[in-house]
């Protein structure tokens, strides 16, 4: 039985914590990312109990997020994608010797980002719980067709939108190799045993996100130093007030962007980055407090969004938030509508875990960040063959097969050739995930409606809804390419 | 390039998804969904196909493939080749051969040569003692199995 109280239990305090602190270290380094150390963690919660593995992901989800900031700042090289505006801010700071004070200000307004995702998540997770009960067969389909092409739309950033919508597609087709649920059918598993059970999400996220990385990074050269004296890091108080109602608002479009499938915390925070810029008048990029405050608290908000989703509907709503789904199935754990029934209590205690894992997030940063500057900045060359032992252990966690190992290989080098054509790989990863949802949903209400008319579908009010939503996703998205191109 | 290819495995799920059997008709079959996906993403991978023609992609393909030649190629893209072939023979071969430990110290030795300019010396500890800490953390403290086995199960040091 879990409770909210359970997490302030000492052991899973310090277990947060710890996390917490491994998630800064790891986010701060460069190429190492948020999704990544989701990624590897799956495999390796494997051996703990639900409780720890719960608590040490949102843990390091916490931690990691921050942990971006620290070489964005640093050494201009986010660590996380969601900090690239960070580093545009807070990078050209650094280099007037407002190092510290750039960090003091984005661990401060980061906690403020976290604490405004704990707030969505514990308002909102009661009222989409009541609704998303009211969902069919029928409307669980269309919302998850509708969750991988946001996904697409949102995660092709200066792309043909066509690329981000083809990437969840490939998802999709990826999930319905192996045996499906309906007659027992092996789909496109060309005599293989092994893919009867279809791709599992572990090899899949390791290979996209852990395997793909190593050969990105590694591809390419970039040298770096770092400021040696990052000088004062607690923001004043009069700091604080000035830059509050950037927060405010660049929390509530956190929370928003964590919502909506597939946007993850880069979105968030480019999105909060440009309003805000828009909004002051100024141009953050010569050095801003207001810009790290905006892409800190925006990317952070964006945790306890992501979450929203995905613990009341099964749709994640970030690549790593499909990670920490993944590693709930894991233990046995579905989520959905009916989380609190089955599992009562378990919401709460993540709650209760994201309040540790923030303060303990708070508390770390300012403590590690000045005697750990040198550690932050060590070699990629060093650090990415040390990731692939990792990936490895990870991939063959799940099932202790070899051909999972191979498998996460052969994803990483096609994720890796996906994205040198620039193909985003978050709505591919939600496709994976989301396709059985659709496949089951789409055939069952398929079945229900073999007498019905049109007009009977169409009575549905919120499939209906949804349905217009998808068309319009497509037709918005179809026409903001078209004028991008003209 | 990418459209072409997208659009020649839309064409061929389509193919696969209507040989399918449809027991109960086509509401469940189980080529629905991979028809419907190969259908609708062949048509996108067509659209992108005309973008590409329309911001004159396609004549950078084929000023491409006139000029590549094999060893340029090959020379052009050293790194993320090397990373590739040396990952693919630590996963493929070494770790069928030979334990989780040793395995890990060749690879890392040699991906650290061929990348990392730090000293020799470094390169030897570092990848020496990293697959040791890594197998010690994750069979001592999660109790997972290693791909490959591990040392410290033929010497027997862990409980």
């Amino acid at each position: 039985m879990f409770s909210l109280g359970m997490a302030f239990q000492p052991e899973y305090m310090l277990l947060a914590a710890a996390g917490a602190a491994g998630g800064i270290l790891w986010g701060a380094m460069p190429g190492l990312s948020t999704t990544m150390a989701m990624a590897l963690l799956v495999g390796l919660t494997y051996g703990m109990s639900l409780e720890a593995a719960v608590v040490f992901m949102l843990g390091v989800f916490t931690g990691s997020v921050f942990g971006g900031a620290i070489s964005a700042i640093l050494i201009n090289i986010p660590g996380t994608p969601g900090a690239v505006p960070t580093a545009l801010a807070g990078f050209p700071l650094a280099k007037k010797g407002q190092a510290g004070l750039a960090l003091g200000t984005a661990i401060t307004f980061s906690m403020f980002g976290n604490w405004a995702g704990v707030l969505a998540l514990l308002f909102l997770t009661p009222m989409i719980l009541g609704v998303a009960l009211l969902f069919g067969s029928w409307e669980i389909s269309l919302l998850a067709i509708w969750g991988v092409s946001i996904a697409g739309t949102l995660a092709s950033e200066g792309e043909p939108v066509l690329k981000g919508w083809i990437a969840g597609w490939l998802g999709l087709l990826i999930a319905t190799i192996g045996r499906e649920a309906i007659h027992g059918y092996e789909r496109f598993t060309f005599g293989s045993i092994e893919l009867v059970g279809g791709i599992l999400y572990l090899p899949l996220l390791i290979g996209l996100f852990g395997m793909a990385e190593v050969i990105m990074v590694l591809s390419q050269r970039t040298p770096y130093s770092i400021p040696q004296k990052i000088g004062r890091m607690f923001p004043s108080l009069s700091i604080i007030r000035k830059y509050s109602l950037a927060g405010i608002r660049s929390s509530f479009l956190g929370v928003l962007t964590g919502i909506i499938p597939g946007a993850g915390a880069n979105v968030a925070s480019f999105v909060a980055y440009g309003v805000g810029e828009r909004i002051s008048k100024k141009d953050f990029s010569k050095g801003d407090l207001e810009g790290v405050v905006c892409s800190e608290v925006a990317n952070n908000a964006n945790l306890g969004g992501s979450l929203l989703p995905t613990l009341t509907l099964g749709i994640p709503g970030s690549a790593p938030a499909a990670a920490f789904l993944a590693a709930l199935n894991l233990h046995g754990i579905i989520v959905g509508p009916l989380i609190q029934h089955h599992h009562p209590g378990l919401v709460q205690f993540m709650y209760g875990t994201l309040i540790v894992a923030n303060l303990a997030m708070f508390l770390i940063a300012f403590i590690i960040i000045k005697p750990s500057v040198k550690f932050f900045s060590l070699p990629r060359e060093l650090l990415m063959p040390l990731v692939t032992l990792l990936a490895v252990i990870g991939a063959f966690a799940g099932k202790l097969a070899m051909f999972d190992v191979y498998l996460m290989f052969v994803l990483g080098v096609f994720g890796f050739f996906l994205r040198k054509a620039r193909f985003p790989l978050a709505p591919l990863v939600l496709g994976v995930i989301l396709g059985p949802m659709v496949d089951i949903n789409l055939r069952r209400a398929m079945i229900l409606f073999q007498n019905a008319s049109i007009w009977d579908i169409l009575a549905r009010p919120i499939g209906t809804t949804l349905l217009v939503i998808i068309i319009l996703t497509f037709l918005t998205g179809l026409i903001r390419g078209k004028t991008k191109l003209g | 390039m990418a459209a072409l290819l997208v659009m020649a495995l839309g064409l061929g799920v389509a193919y696969l998804s209507v040989k399918m059997p449809r027991p109960g008709g086509w509401s469940s079959a189980p080529g629905l969904l991979p028809l419907f996906i190969s259908v609708t993403m062949f048509w996108m991978a067509v659209a992108l196909l005309v973008s590409a023609v329309k911001r004159g992609g396609i004549s950078a393909v084929g000023k491409w493939l006139r000029e590549i030649k094999f060893i340029p190629f090959l020379a052009g893209n050293k790194r993320p080749i090397s990373i590739i072939v040396g990952a693919g023979i630590y996963i493929f071969i070494l770790l069928n051969i030979m334990p989780f430990e040793p395995a890990s110290a060749l690879y890392l030795g040699g991906i650290f040569y061929l990348f990392w300019r730090g000293k020799l010396i470094w390169m030897t500890i570092i990848s020496l003692v990293a697959p040791f800490f890594v197998s010690f953390m994750f069979k001592g403290i999660f109790n997972l199995l290693l791909p490959g086995g591990s040392v410290l199960d033929i010497i027997n040091i862990l409980p």
